[in-house]
């Protein structure tokens, strides 16, 4: 799986480290962290929490195209 | 958002946690059923242990091997930071195995007379449960130090 480079970025436009991003959502950061590294796909509630919590859309962070691929 | 909360307070796992936690515990039961049924068809051929002791050995094998890959992969520990749930927990088992020995020891007294401490079934219990309890706490340290891992 692709690593997720825009919910890295997001979170580092608001100053957030991956604990405080975890205690936000109620999650512990070793999932933040799976899942910015790609090794977690996770659910569309988690999703939702983390979009709400970096004010941002689910395309934004989590949508996959063209235009907007992470792979590398 | 009220039943969020109440979701929250069931289930201090996180999805990731849950989800590697069923995994590894699908694996181990499996692993447990085969063991089993080997020890079972084994059993005239190989005699690598009488009866009860085998069946034991093999439940606590696997129990062990499904605790350390448990809280190895993190999977133990709570996502709540600042949670009273695990002290009140540890609490209760406390008090209740002090009553069980407490228990214990009044019948072997009072009721058998013939009391003999070292070979005494209630202070064997409370040791199990004091190591029992010592894992548990352990384990939740260690799975909570493999949570904090990785870098921002």
């Amino acid at each position: 799986m692709a690593k997720n480079l825009r919910l890295k970025v997001a979170r580092a436009a608001k100053d957030m480290s991956q604990k405080e991003l975890a205690e936000t959502i109620n999650v512990t950061r070793q999932t933040i962290n799976a899942i910015e590294s790609g090794d977690y796909n996770p659910s569309i509630r988690l999703c939702i929490a983390i979009c709400k919590a970096l004010n941002k859309t689910l395309d934004q962070i989590f949508w996959e195209d063209d235009d907007n691929d992470d792979d590398e | 958002m009220m039943m969020t909360n109440k979701r929250k307070l069931k289930e201090p796992l996180d999805e990731m946690q849950i989800q590697t936690r069923n995994k590894i515990g699908n694996q181990c039961f499996f692993m447990l059923f085969f063991l089993l049924m080997i020890n079972l068809g084994l059993q005239d051929y190989v005699r690598w242990a009488a009866s009860p002791m085998s069946v034991y050995t093999i439940i606590v094998l696997t129990m062990g091997y499904y605790m350390t890959r448990v809280v190895w992969a993190g999977a133990y520990g709570s996502t709540l930071t600042k949670s009273v749930k695990p002290m009140y927990l540890i609490g209760l088992l406390v008090a209740s195995t002090i009553i069980l020995s407490l228990l214990g020891i009044i019948r072997n007294k009072f009721l058998n007379g013939n009391f003999n401490l070292p070979n005494d079934g209630a202070l064997r219990m409370f040791i199990f449960s004091f190591v029992f309890i010592m894992i548990i706490f352990v384990s939740s340290k260690i799975s909570n130090l493999k949570n904090n891992q990785g870098n921002d």
